[in-house]
């Protein structure tokens, strides 16, 4: 249960913060492509652990909340782990819909969320990547092309293996998922060319991790404080406007004592100092 | 603590276990007292020399009418019986078993498979993936026994977690099978790679281990991993019910200073 807690914030949480920045994602990638509607994408990253599974379970489950009709298919054939995050067996899968065509239904699952439907990856073969370049997961992808709006594909990472860069010519476009501070630069520059050499559509690139307190902003931080401004409850407002209206008061108060109260303070100092003066004038004169 | 054995050569005349119906019951009353709850029998099975199978049920049938018309003896709250086989491994086995469907285990579609004592298969991976696709789901049989998994053992363990799991025996965790099978069965425990714990037994001394297995794996992983390794998970597999995958866990070396 963990797991899930982790990963699936856009379906426990959806009014939060982070699920608004992968609605924001959405419609960048709506609007992304004018001649030709993407259908078919692959996440992939250039180093393991950047965070490809979380970043395309979230993603699928905010198409799937917009009411198009989503498929998630796990296309890591090495380290599977989307049925880990919707608590799914491995029985049925990619593996078995590659080998048996005609069975491809019964390998579908249909998750919690609606709209949202699961291959998951299946028995694991020993050689992945040429599973993925046969001719029967062309033939499996056309197919479900017909009945769905996205298909989202994981894979394993760029740099060690080929998978995702074989599924890349066969897809409508590939996204980059890259892990701020993580990978070395060579190695980003390395893999986006493993992308080139085949042609493929390179949509964009997703910057994860980013720590944004440490990078003073202004964008990310003016955000963050209007999001707050527009979502947060009206006592945290109030709170806020409350201690606002404090420090202001204050700062007049201030102001206003310092600018009056100097003046006058001077004026009865010299007052006081022109009157002593004089009486001690007068003293020294009646002795 | 009770157990499920999947794992035994007790059915008489079929292999080189017990040799007659009197010593089988016999081994069957020691193992109630051993508190075992059901016993899956597994005789050898090689493919080129299979045996026969109508013959391996009529014999459970008669041991299981024997033991509920049996009042006197101390099995008389009955054992369930079920039935298997233990194949030899092969590079023909997925093809086989999709032909005999009746050698998995008990009520479900798991198969016991046998590695070799000094070879190390290298189609073992192709094997796996292809007995999963044909909607069988392998068990690989004490492979801390084998000779090469002994001196390479994560290498070789990685290609049988992929697709199967791991039974070892309660024997080898005790230091019957020699100190190299120990040693092994003890890490593959350590890094929970384990999905189950039977007693291949071959004789009336193969429940005597049995005990003192669970007092060990108990020290290492507490009681609930044990109760699972011993019980549940093969009770799930002869129902033929979902088991949770195992995953690697890395552990890193010590660099040396």
């Amino acid at each position: 249960m963990k797991d899930r807690f982790k990963t699936l914030i856009t379906f426990l949480d959806p009014k939060s913060n982070i699920a608004e920045s992968y609605r924001v994602l959405r419609t960048n990638l709506q609007f992304s492509s004018v001649d030709k509607k993407l259908k078919t994408i692959v996440v992939t990253s250039a180093a393991p652990g950047e965070g490809k599974t979380t970043n395309v379970c979230n993603m699928a489950v905010t198409f799937a909340q917009a009411g198009n009709k989503v498929l998630l298919i796990d296309g890591d054939l090495r380290k599977p782990r989307i049925h880990r995050v919707f608590h799914e067996t491995t029985e049925k899968g990619l593996t078995l819909a590659i080998t048996n065509l005609v069975n491809y239904k019964s390998n579908i699952v249909h998750s919690e969320i609606s709209n949202l439907d699961l291959m998951l990856s299946g028995p694991i073969p020993p050689n992945p990547a040429e599973l993925l370049a046969s001719n029967n997961f062309k033939a499996l992808l056309e197919i479900l092309e017909k009945t769905y709006d996205y298909i989202l594909i994981d894979s394993p990472p760029v740099s060690p293996f080929t998978d995702a860069v074989v599924m890349s010519t066969i897809c409508d476009g590939v996204i980059l998922v890259i892990s701020s501070g993580m990978v070395d630069k060579d190695v980003i520059i390395y893999s986006t060319n493993l992308f080139k050499t085949v042609k493929a559509n390179i949509i964009g690139v997703l910057l994860n991790n980013l720590d944004v307190k440490s990078r003073s902003n202004y964008n990310y931080y003016y955000y963050n404080y209007l999001y707050r401004y527009y979502y947060d409850n009206d006592d945290s407002i109030n709170k806020k406007s409350k201690r606002k209206q404090k420090r202001a008061a204050k700062k007049k108060r201030k102001k206003t004592y310092t600018y009056g109260q100097r003046g006058s303070l001077d004026d009865e100092l010299r007052k006081k100092e022109f009157m002593e003066f004089l009486n001690t004038k007068e003293d020294e004169e009646s002795k | 603590m009770k157990y499920v054995d999947i794992h035994t050569h007790i059915l008489y005349n079929s292999d080189d276990g017990s040799e007659s119906i009197e010593q089988s019951l016999e081994i069957l009353t020691i193992a109630k007292k051993h508190h075992v709850n059901s016993i899956c029998f597994t005789p050898h099975c090689f493919i080129n020399n299979p045996p026969d199978m109508q013959e391996v049920i009529a014999k459970t049938n008669i041991l299981k009418e024997k033991i509920n018309n049996n009042i006197n003896s101390n099995i008389n709250n009955n054992i369930n019986l079920f039935y298997g086989c233990e194949i030899m491994i092969e590079d023909t086995l997925p093809s086989f078993i999709k032909k005999n469907e009746e050698m998995c285990l008990g009520e479900g579609n798991y198969v016991l498979i046998e590695l070799p004592m000094f070879n190390y298969p290298i189609y073992i991976k192709e094997v796996l993936y292809q007995t999963r696709l044909k909607g069988f789901i392998p068990i690989i049989a004490h492979p801390e026994r084998n000779s090469h998994i002994q001196l390479e053992t994560t290498k070789h363990i990685k290609d049988i977690i992929v697709n199967g799991y791991i039974q070892i025996n309660a024997g080898s965790l005790t230091g019957r099978h020699g100190e190299l099978a120990k040693k092994t069965a003890l890490k593959l425990v350590k890094r929970n790679l384990v999905s189950f714990v039977a007693s291949d037994s071959h004789n009336d001394k193969g429940y005597s281990h049995m005990d003192e297995a669970y007092n060990i794996y108990r020290e290492l992983k507490g009681k609930e991993k044990t109760d699972q390794v011993f019980f549940y998970n093969p009770y799930k597999a002869l129902k033929g019910e979902y088991i949770e995958q195992v995953e690697i866990n890395y552990i890193k070396k010590k660099q040396k200073a």
